[in-house]
């Protein structure tokens, strides 16, 4: 009985200690990486926890690293079994090998919270033994650089890890609070942090592709719109809507030969709109790219000049379909000057869904609007928006004007007869016509980096490598990136353009609009796949599509 | 070894602070117990409105309308507000940032606007606002719906957070007011957890309590009982331990007996050898006795032959001188006859005729002596009631007078006649006789033995005194008995054995050799009763011989009488 006070006591003691310890460890150590096996490399892949569909497309792209392919490398095994975890709190982690080499690289998905933001996560690394081999992040440009300012600003014990931007786009990155004085430099996003690569293509990269797809198209380039009222014989007939771009590309003259003659060529040329939000440095970015290019082909003969309005919305943030008050003023702004019937102009939207529908919307509510305006944007809208969710998400009935936005990689490139066998539960099939499905352009450049990945860490004819400035070595070696990091050019752009069906009195259109993807071919651009996009079922359809 | 039984102390009556000090700690114990328990089922009784703050407050604090959270809205426009250099445009990023916030809420509560009736887990937001330090007013958004009136005000509920800024000051401060609307199945069995739980509550604390009583008391009896047993084992223990210790020294004594026996057993085996090595010596001393028996034999024989020699050239002697006293008796008597009358003269000559007669006598007994070889004989017919008269005459004074005994002879006055050699005869009885004389000596020695052996003064000297008194009795008879002639020498001496008996007829067998009551006398030679035995089978006797150890012994010799015996058939 004398031990009694004493045993209360340490339990009492105990109890308190192991209450403090779990405040404190709840407190700081939110942001705790898992330790590395001997022999193995870790690739981390920071994310916010919303981001599942990301990692299943990644899983399913790097899974599909297995299957053979030209330059692809050979022996590659990608352990998915730890992939999707039961607890949301676990870490996934998924597990690269490659015959004839020891050890296996585990990409594992750090999630970044409130709690345990990319610093903590960078310094929770960094205090790890071994260091990461890579981080895989920058999901967007901001994120990219605070995750790139967070790398520069950690010592680490070793070699750095490789920054591995997954889509990342811009060229250069804006602080917010002076993103829009004259003067001044941003710094390169690719230059922030060494070594890193791009595995995405840039701002500039996919302005010129837009830009340039967009001036060559006679039905989408500015100036006098082509024979606009071809437009509207399929509608009002019911007849194959398909033949309107034929149709237009045969009274398009030669690329490179304006087709009727540009009377404001020699003037100040056509008013242009550049949108750009303030609080995304992408939206800065890229508006600024896409000034530049069409500045720089304006000036290439046979191509239509260009005057471009930069109009700067201060902020992102917005309902659904109404835009912000912001949003709203440009819209007013650019209604009441918009091109004079029977021409049309281009409107830089560089921004995500959300603002950009909000803006054309908008203006989809002036009258003619959806005949004079050409919406241009990168790939901050995706395919999926307009193809699998446009039903809500991009409602082309409400948005009638034109939208050319680009891809890193073939949104419709699902697995075709002859194609290399897929991992079994990996097959990306396409849907049947009519029918919409996620698009697969994200798994595509996940595959890609999958391979990269490999190859990085499991060079041909080498021996593992052993740390992250090898790693880094073996990947710029590689054709994939240019010098600087960045994507080579021409390695798999790809643009796609929505085409509103005009409506006409009297005519039912049974398709609301053609979804078109484009990639460059021999210097020309070729259309690759074109699909309808039909949101509106009626019930004498009797079946969705079609 | 031993050890002392255990100490059977009463324990000590606690005080009543003594047992509040001990039931304290798990009275603590208890109440903490019992309040993580009514804490436990609290919290879980609450859950599900916990649960639904802690979505409410997710929604907020994680929904990005376009790149940013709620917070860190929130502090960017702190961060605005409290910029130390503001420039230009700071009114303008202001306006804007706060109408970021106001489009932020607006994009927030769309969607429960917009899908209250698809969404039935959606509240129904009220208000949302935003409280920064340093701001003019809060960023508020106010739904146009108009909140519960009356009793329905209890359905808002109010979440209010704080938003850390990073910064020294206040925190910005979240509020949301809303309404879970919808039919929530869980709020149902919620309230019926609540509802029993509070019954297991009321249930289960006094339970806990009164079972704690219980238990307390079960371990204070259980307690007493285990000293009690703990004593009994002990006591039993102790006892088991002194039987052990018992056992043990047991066991040590048998081991010792052990060692003990197997030290006998060796000293047995010595033992043994030795006797084995007496048992050799001893037979080597037989052998050695043996050998001496048969030198001593060898020896009598010599001293047998060598008397026998002395005998034959005694008696050759003893006849010589007799024949050479003829002439000096002839001589002697002639001139006693011639004497003339010369008294003294005369009385000479009678004193050498004496002399002469006497020594003519005993020159006559040695040759008779001589002569009594049983193997030569001189049969003749003898009356052996003379020859008995004659043995009393001849040994009676010198028994009365030396030996100290008395010897009587006792015939009829008729004779009877037996066939033998007068000598052989002669010395048979005189053998006897002398064998009597000794028995008696050894009985009288017997009985001075015997006196002397009493303890009892007294009685030894009446023992003294009646062996004293005692006095040997020898009595020779002759009868005649049928055609024979009973001749019987009886004894009132030592007696003899049956083994003695069997072998006193042996030749060299005597129980006088070496002895020192013999001394003098002319004994031992185990040649006596030999010799009577050879003059029976001479004479066609036959002996009969009673006797018991300090009985007596009678002799019977049985002649046939020589009246009745052939002439043929006699010796």
């Amino acid at each position: 009985m004398r031990l009694w006070w004493p045993v209360l006591l340490l339990a009492a003691l105990a109890g308190a200690i192991v209450l403090a310890r779990g405040a404190l460890t709840r407190a700081h150590t939110d942001a705790r990486p898992r330790p590395v096996p001997d022999g193995d490399l870790e690739v981390a892949w920071l994310h916010i926890p919303t981001s599942g569909d990301t990692w299943e497309n990644f899983v399913w792209g790097v899974k599909r690293a297995e299957m053979p392919a030209p330059g692809a490398p050979a022996g590659v095994s990608v352990d998915d079994s730890a992939a999707f975890p039961t607890r949301t709190t676990a870490v996934p982690e998924l597990v690269l090998a490659r015959a004839g080499f020891t050890g296996r690289v585990r990409v594992r998905w750090y999630k970044v919270t409130d709690d345990a933001p990319v610093s903590a996560w960078v310094r929770a690394l960094a205090k790890r033994d071994p260091p990461p081999l890579a981080v895989i992040g920058g999901w967007s440009s901001d994120r990219a650089r605070e995750l790139a300012d967070a790398l520069s600003a950690t010592d680490w014990a070793g070699a750095k890890p490789t920054l591995l931007l997954a889509t990342a786009t811009a060229e250069t990155v804006y602080p917010e609070e002076a993103n829009y004085a004259i003067d001044y430099q941003p710094p390169k996003l690719i230059e922030l942090y060494s070594p890193a690569f791009r595995f995405c293509f840039t701002n500039r990269q996919m302005a010129e592709a837009v830009t340039d797809f967009a001036l060559s198209d006679p039905s989408l380039r500015p100036g006098p719109a082509v024979v606009p009222g071809l437009r509207a014989v399929p509608g009002a007939a019911g007849g194959p809507w398909a033949l309107v771009p034929w149709l237009a590309e045969l009274r398009a003259p030669p690329s490179g030969v304006p087709a009727f003659p540009d009377q404001r060529a020699e003037g100040p040329g056509v008013q242009a709109y550049a949108l750009a939000w303030k609080d995304d440095p992408y939206s800065l970015d890229l508006s600024q790219r896409f000034r530049d290019v069409l500045a720089e082909q304006g000036a290439t003969p046979g191509r239509p000049r260009l005057a471009v309005e930069s109009d700067l919305i201060p902020f992102s943030t917005g309902r659904f379909a109404r835009p912000n008050p912001y949003e709203a003023q440009v819209v007013d702004h650019i209604v009441a000057n918009l091109p004079k019937r029977g021409e049309r102009t281009l409107i830089v939207v560089p921004t995500v869904p959300a603002p950009a529908r909000r803006v054309l919307s908008a203006l989809a509510q002036a009258r003619g609007t959806a005949t004079r305006l050409v919406a241009v944007t990168g790939d901050g809208i995706s395919v999926n928006t307009l193809f699998r969710d446009g039903e809500f998400a991009w409602p082309v009935r409400a948005l009638p004007i034109p939208l050319v936005l680009f891809t890193h990689a073939d949104p419709f490139g699902w697995d075709e007869p002859g194609d290399a066998v897929p991992p079994r539960g990996y097959e990306l099939t396409p849907p049947r016509p009519g029918a919409v499905k996620s698009t697969v352009e994200d798994v595509h450049l996940f595959t890609g980096m999958g391979r990269a990945l490999a190859r990085g860490a499991f060079p041909d004819g080498g021996a593992p490598v052993t740390g992250a400035a090898e790693f880094a070595r073996n990947l710029r070696a590689l054709d994939y990136f240019e010098p600087s990091g960045n994507r080579a050019r021409g390695s798999g752009e790809y643009v796609v353009v929505v085409r509103p069906t005009p409506r006409a009195e009297g005519a039912v259109a049974a398709a609301d609009a053609g979804i078109e993807v484009w990639t460059r071919a021999n210097g020309a651009w070729a259309r690759r796949h074109a699909r309808p996009v039909v949101q509106t079922i009626r019930p004498i359809d009797g079946r969705a599509g079609e | 070894m031993s050890t002392a039984p255990p100490s059977a102390e009463p324990p000590a009556a606690p005080s009543v602070w003594r047992y509040a000090q001990r039931v304290a700690p798990l009275a603590v114990l208890w109440a903490v117990l019992v309040g993580l328990l009514v804490w436990l089922l609290y919290a879980r009784a609450t859950w599900n409105e916990e649960s639904d703050r802690a979505d409410v407050r997710e929604w907020l604090d994680n929904a990005r309308v376009f790149r940013k959270t709620l917070s860190e809205l929130t502090r960017d426009y702190a961060d605005l507000l409290g910029e130390s250099d503001p420039g230009i445009d700071h009114a303008d990023r202001v306006t804007s940032k706060r109408a970021e916030i106001e489009e932020h809420l607006r994009a927030l509560v769309e969607p429960t606007r917009m899908y209250s009736g698809q969404l039935p887990l959606f509240p129904n937001v009220y208000s949302l606002e935003v409280a920064v330090p340093g701001a003019p007013a809060a960023v508020a958004w106010a739904s146009p719906k108009p909140r519960p009136g009356g009793a329905a005000k209890a359905q808002l509920r109010a979440l209010e957070y704080a938003v850390a800024l990073g910064r020294p000051g206040a925190p910005a401060t979240v509020r949301c007011v809303y309404q879970l609307h919808s039919f929530n199945r869980a709020q149902s069995q919620q309230d019926e957890y609540r509802f029993w739980q509070t019954i297991a509550a009321a249930v289960l604390v006094p339970t806990t309590l009164v079972a704690g009583l219980l238990v307390a008391r079960f371990l204070r009896r259980e307690r007493a009982r285990e000293v009690e047993q703990l004593r009994s084992a002990a006591a039993a223990e102790h006892r088991e331990r002194e039987l052990l210790e018992a056992q043990v020294a047991r066991e040590l004594t048998e081991r010792s007996l052990l060692e003990l026996r197997v030290k006998q057993q060796e000293a047995e085996r010595a033992t043994e050898e030795l006797g084995r090595k007496l048992l050799e010596q001893e037979l080597e001393a037989a052998k050695l006795e043996n050998r001496a028996a048969e030198a001593e034999r060898e020896a009598l024989e010599m001293k047998s032959q060598l008397y026998a020699s002395i005998g034959i050239m005694a008696g050759s002697y003893a006849h010589n001188i007799k024949n050479l006293l003829v002439r000096p008796n002839d001589l002697i008597a002639r001139c006693m006859e011639s004497a003339t009358g010369d008294r003294e003269q005369q009385g000479m000559l009678e004193e050498v005729r004496a002399t002469l007669g006497t020594v003519t006598e005993r020159l006559q007994q040695i040759l008779r002596t001589v002569r009594r070889d049983p193997t030569s004989a001189e049969v003749t017919r003898v009356d052996a009631c003379a020859l008995v008269r004659d043995a009393g005459r001849a040994w009676g004074d010198m028994a009365r007078d030396k030996w100290k005994i008395a010897v009587s002879a006792e015939a009829p006055s008729e004779p009877a006649l037996v066939t033998g050699d007068l000598s052989h005869l002669q010395q048979a009885l005189e053998n006897l006789i002398f064998n009597a004389r000794d028995a008696t000596f050894e009985m009288r020695n017997h009985l001075r033995d015997e006196a002397k052996r009493e303890p009892d003064p007294g009685a030894r000297r009446q023992k003294l005194l009646d062996a004293a008194a005692w006095k040997g009795d020898v009595r020779v008879t002759a009868r005649r008995d049928a055609g024979s002639l009973v001749l019987e020498v009886r004894d009132n001496g030592i007696g003899m054995t049956d083994e003695v008996r069997r072998n006193c007829l042996k030749t060299h067998f005597t129980t006088k050799r070496d002895n020192a009551l013999y001394e003098g006398y002319s004994a031992g030679m185990g040649l006596g009763l030999s010799f009577v035995a050879m003059v029976l089978e001479h004479h066609g006797g036959e002996l009969e011989i009673e006797s018991a150890p300090l009985k007596g012994t009678t002799f019977r010799l049985r002649f046939p009488l020589a009246d009745t015996v052939s002439p043929a058939a006699s010796v």
